[in-house]
C-alpha cells in the first residue's frame, strides 16, 4: 500500500507529523512542488511548521485528514500570508477586498498585475494563534470589543501591521452590509490606504434586471479604480477570461460537495471541506495553486467514494451547518460527537455558484454577486438551507451563530420557524466565540442532545 | 396660550398612547410625503423606549438585537404595515421580523450608503417601487398633484418646527419632533398653527446631542442632561435637528424632488464614507455654540457605539460616550456620568 493509499481516516497533530517523513518523494514532487508565487516555502508544510514559525498553536487541537491532499490544502491555506508578501516583493498590486466575498476577486484577478485577498480571513487568526498574538485586546483597545463580531480581529490586522502585506487598494461593499463590517471598514478607511467604495444593495426577493445594470455600473468603477493601480485597463475580454478561470475553481468544488455532503460515510471531514469552499472566495491569493489543491481533494474524495470509504461513521446524523466557525475545533468536535456535514450555508453563497459566461462579463458578475445570501431577508436565507436540506438528505440544522454579528441576532429564530415549518427537521442554535475552550462541554452536551433526537427520529421512521 | 413643555409631553404620551394609523414609517429614509400623497394616515414609527417594550420585543428576537429594535418590535407598533428602509442591518432585519409578527409582510426599500449620482439614482428608482408597491396593495393611486400638496404640507411643518428651535429647550424640541412623528401631516400642521409655544429653552453648557434615535422614554434622559446644566443646543439624532433640516423643492417634478431632497439632507451615520455626516454635525455645533459632544447609543446599536472613538476624533470636543439600554435612561450611573461629565466642563 502507498502512502496515498492509506484508509481514509482522521488523525491528530503529532500523528500527522510523524506521518510527514513516510510521505515518498514521489508525492513530494509534482504536483506537490511549490508554485512560482511561493518561492519561500514549500507548499506542503509539515504541520508542525506553522506551529513553530506562524504560531499557529490551535493546529496542535485538530485533528485532520490524514490524505496528502488535506496537508496540501492545509499548507495551502496557512502559507497565504507569505504568498501575499512575495506577491508584494514581486511588483504585483496588493488588493484587499472587503465585505463582498466572491466576486470583486474575479475581477481584480483578470490582470495578472494583481493579488486580491480579504483581509475579514483575519477573524481566524485569534483562534489559530490561541489568542497569543493579541489581535482582540487591539480591538478592545481601538472601541471595538467583545460585542463585535469576530471579524474585529480584522481591524487589529490591519493596526499592528503583523499578519498580512498592506494593500495598494481597498475595495469596500457597502450597503445590506452587516453593521460590524460597514463600522470596520469605516474605520480602515482611515489608514490612509486608498479606497474605493461600491454599493451593494438590498435584495428583496429575485433579483431584478434594474439591480443587476445597477451593480454592474458599480462593478464598472471598481474595474476602473483596479485599472488605474495596476496600470493596465481590464478588458471584458479579460474579464471574460477571469470569470472562466473562477467558474473552473467552482466547477471543482460543487462536485467535492456534491461528493462529500451526498455520500455516507463521509469521505472527506467537515473542517477541510469548509477550508475547500472558502476557497472559492479569492483562490487564497494564487488561481493556479489553488485549482491545484482542489482538483487534487477532489481526486481523493472520488477515490474514496469509489471505495466506499469514510473519515466518519456511515450512521452519523447528517446536517446542514449554517455559518462559518470562529474556532475551527468546533467543526472536529461536531463529528466526534456524531455528526456528519450534509450541506453548508457558510454566508458566501454567491462565491459558489458559476459565473454565466455569456453576455457581458460585469452584468454576469452583478448578477452572481446579487445572490448573496447576506443581502435580502433570511427567509430567502433559510430556502437556500431547505434546498441544501432536501438536496443532501439532511436530518436536521446546526445554526452556529456568530457573537456580536448583527445578522445572527434575529436570523436564526427564522431558519428554524421556515426549517420547522417546511421540512420538520430538527434545528440546533449555537454560539461558537473564537476560542470555544470554555464553551467546549456545554457545546458537546447540546451535540450529543441534538445527535439524541435525531437517531430516536431515525427509529421511529 | 402658549403650550407648555408640560402640556407638549403630554401631547406625546397621549399621541403615542393613542397610535393612530395602521402604516408606519420605519427610518427618515422613508419619505412620508410619498405615503401620504396616497392619502394615507402614515406616522413615523418611534420605539416607545420603555423597558416593558424592550423586554417584550427581546423575547421576539434575541438578547443582542438593538435597544432600539427590540423595543419596536415589543409595542403594538409592530402590529402594523411597516414601510421601511433597509439603513443598518439591525433593523432591515427588525422589518422582516415585525412583518412575520404582523402578517403583513413590511414593505422595504433600499437606502443607499454611498453618495455617488448613480446611488441616487438608485433610491429614486427605488421610491418609483415603493410608489408601485402601495398602489399594488392599497388599491389607490398616486397622483402628482395631491405628492405636491403633501410635499408642501411637509414643508411647512418642517420650516414651522426648524423656527421654534431657539425658543424651545433640547427636550422639548425633541418632544415636538415626536409629536410630528405620531400625528398625521394635516394634525400637525393644525396644531402648530394654533398653538403658541412658550420660550423654555435652557441657559447652561452648551452640548451636542449625537448618536442612536431618541425614542419618547428617552424624554426623560434628556431631562436628565438638562437638570445637569446642560443645554441642548444641537442634536445630530435622526429624531432631533437633522429631522427638519432640510427641504423639498416645491416646483419640480416632485417625485424625483422628493429622492433628490431626501438622498442629499442632513446624512444618516451609516453612509461611506460619513464625512458629510460628520461636517453637519461639526458645523451645527459650531453655529450653535456648542462646547461638548454627549453621544449616546442604545445598547447593541453598532452604528453609533463602534463610530464612538472615531466621533471624538472628528469632532474635536469634549466627549461623553454612552450605551444605554431603556433601563438606564435615568439610571443612577448614567446619572453619575452625566454630573462628572458637567462637572469637567465648568
Amino acid at each position: 500500500m502507498t502512502f496515498a493509499d492509506r484508509p481514509a481516516a482522521k488523525i491528530d497533530f503529532e500523528s500527522w507529523n510523524a506521518e510527514f517523513r513516510n510521505i515518498g518523494t514521489e508525492i513530494k514532487e509534482p504536483p506537490l512542488r511549490p508554485g512560482e508565487n511561493a518561492p519561500e516555502r514549500i507548499v506542503l508544510g509539515t504541520l508542525r511548521c506553522f506551529v513553530e514559525l506562524e504560531g499557529d498553536l490551535r493546529l496542535k487541537s485538530l485533528r485532520f485528514d490524514n490524505s496528502p491532499a488535506a496537508l496540501r490544502l492545509w499548507s495551502f491555506l496557512l502559507s497565504e500570508n507569505d504568498r501575499l508578501a512575495a506577491a508584494k516583493r514581486a511588483g504585483k498590486k496588493i488588493i484587499g477586498t472587503l465585505k463582498d466575498l466572491g466576486t470583486v476577486p474575479v475581477i481584480a484577478y483578470s490582470s495578472s498585475r494583481a493579488v486580491a485577498f480579504y483581509p475579514d480571513g483575519a477573524w481566524w487568526i485569534p483562534c489559530l494563534m490561541e489568542m497569543s498574538e493579541g489581535l482582540l485586546r487591539i480591538a478592545d483597545a481601538a472601541g471595538f470589543g467583545d460585542e463585535v463580531c469576530p471579524v474585529r480581529a480584522t481591524l487589529a490586522a490591519f493596526l499592528n501591521q503583523a499578519h498580512f502585506p498592506m494593500p495598494d487598494l481597498l475595495v469596500g461593499a457597502v450597503g445590506a452590509c452587516c453593521d460590524d463590517m460597514t463600522c470596520l471598514m469605516q474605520r480602515v478607511a482611515d489608514l490612509g490606504i486608498p479606497m474605493v467604495w461600491w454599493e451593494l444593495p438590498y435584495r428583496r426577493e429575485a433579483v431584478t434586471p434594474e439591480l443587476v445594470r445597477f451593480v454592474a455600473r458599480e462593478f464598472d468603477r471598481v474595474r476602473r479604480a483596479l485599472g488605474d493601480v495596476v496600470g493596465e485597463d481590464i478588458t471584458d475580454d479579460m474579464l471574460a477570461a477571469g470569470i472562466r478561470k473562477a467558474n473552473r475553481v467552482r466547477g471543482i468544488l460543487a462536485r467535492i460537495r456534491d461528493l462529500v455532503y451526498g455520500t455516507s460515510p463521509a469521505p472527506f471531514p467537515a473542517l477541510e471541506t469548509q477550508i475547500c469552499e472558502m476557497l472559492a472566495i479569492h483562490y487564497c491569493s494564487d488561481p493556479e495553486q489553488c485549482l491545484a489543491v482542489l482538483t487534487h481533494v477532489l481526486q481523493t474524495v472520488e477515490r474514496r467514494v469509489e471505495r466506499s470509504e469514510g473519515v466518519l461513521p456511515r450512521d452519523n446524523c447528517r446536517v446542514v451547518w449554517v455559518n462559518p466557525v470562529a474556532d475551527l475545533r468546533v467543526m472536529d468536535l461536531f463529528e466526534e460527537m456524531g455528526g456528519a456535514l450534509a450541506g453548508t450555508e457558510y454566508l458566501f453563497r454567491q462565491a459558489l455558484l458559476p459565473i454565466p459566461e455569456s453576455g457581458p462579463p460585469l452584468e454576469a458578475l452583478a448578477e452572481t454577486a446579487l445572490r448573496d445570501p447576506m443581502i435580502g431577508t433570511a427567509r430567502y436565507r433559510a430556502r437556500l438551507i431547505i434546498e441544501e436540506a432536501r438536496r443532501y438528505g439532511a436530518e436536521g440544522v446546526i445554526v452556529s451563530n456568530i457573537p456580536g454579528a448583527s445578522h445572527c441576532a434575529t436570523e436564526g429564530l427564522v431558519i428554524r420557524q421556515e426549517v420547522q415549518r417546511t421540512l420538520d427537521l430538527p434545528v440546533l442554535e449555537i454560539v461558537v466565540p473564537p476560542m470555544a475552550d470554555a464553551s467546549i462541554g456545554q457545546l458537546a452536551t447540546r451535540f450529543e442532545g441534538f445527535f439524541e433526537v435525531i437517531r430516536s427520529r431515525r427509529s421511529h421512521g | 396660550m402658549p403650550t407648555s413643555p408640560s402640556t407638549l409631553r403630554d401631547l406625546v404620551i397621549r399621541a403615542v398612547q393613542a397610535g393612530g394609523g395602521k402604516i408606519r414609517s420605519v427610518c427618515s429614509a422613508v419619505p412620508r410625503e410619498l405615503v401620504e400623497g396616497f392619502g394615507l394616515d402614515v406616522r413615523r414609527m418611534l420605539a416607545p423606549g420603555t423597558v416593558a417594550s424592550e423586554s417584550h420585543g427581546e423575547s421576539l428576537s434575541s438578547p443582542s438585537v438593538c435597544a432600539w429594535c427590540k423595543s419596536a418590535l415589543g409595542s403594538a407598533e409592530a402590529g402594523l404595515l411597516w414601510v421601511g428602509a433597509a439603513t443598518c442591518d439591525q433593523m432591515r432585519r427588525s422589518l422582516e421580523l415585525a412583518g412575520r409578527k404582523s402578517g403583513s409582510a413590511a414593505i422595504v426599500i433600499h437606502a443607499p450608503k454611498t453618495r455617488t449620482p448613480e446611488a441616487e439614482e438608485l433610491y429614486r428608482d427605488e421610491l418609483v417601487w415603493l410608489a408601485g408597491e402601495l398602489e399594488r396593495r392599497t388599491g389607490r393611486r398616486l397622483e402628482p398633484d395631491s405628492l405636491r400638496r403633501s410635499i408642501r404640507t411637509r414643508n411647512a411643518i418642517r420650516s414651522k418646527v426648524r423656527s421654534l428651535r431657539s425658543t424651545l429647550s433640547g427636550s422639548d424640541f425633541v418632544a415636538l419632533v415626536h409629536l410630528d412623528a405620531m400625528l398625521p401631516a394635516a394634525e400637525m400642521a393644525a396644531f402648530l398653527e394654533s398653538h403658541a409655544f412658550g420660550h423654555s429653552s435652557r441657559p447652561g453648557l452648551p452640548v451636542m446631542v449625537a448618536g442612536s434615535p431618541l425614542a419618547p422614554g428617552d424624554l426623560r434622559w434628556l431631562d436628565l442632561l438638562e437638570s445637569s446644566g446642560f443645554s441642548l443646543v444641537a442634536d445630530v439624532t435622526c429624531t432631533g435637528d437633522r429631522a427638519v433640516d432640510f427641504d423639498v423643492d416645491e416646483h419640480g417634478e416632485p417625485l424625483e424632488a422628493l429622492s433628490h431632497a431626501y438622498h442629499r439632507r442632513p446624512p444618516c451615520i451609516f453612509i461611506r464614507p460619513n464625512d458629510e455626516f460628520y461636517d453637519y454635525a461639526n458645523d451645527l455645533a459650531r453655529v450653535r455654540g456648542a462646547r461638548a459632544v454627549i453621544w449616546r447609543s442604545v445598547r447593541g446599536c453598532d452604528l453609533y457605539s463602534l463610530e464612538s472613538q472615531r466621533a471624538e476624533a472628528r469632532l474635536g470636543l469634549q466627549f461623553l460616550a454612552l450605551d444605554m439600554s431603556y433601563g438606564d435612561v435615568d439610571s443612577p450611573r448614567v446619572r453619575t456620568r452625566v454630573e462628572a461629565f458637567a462637572e469637567s466642563l465648568r
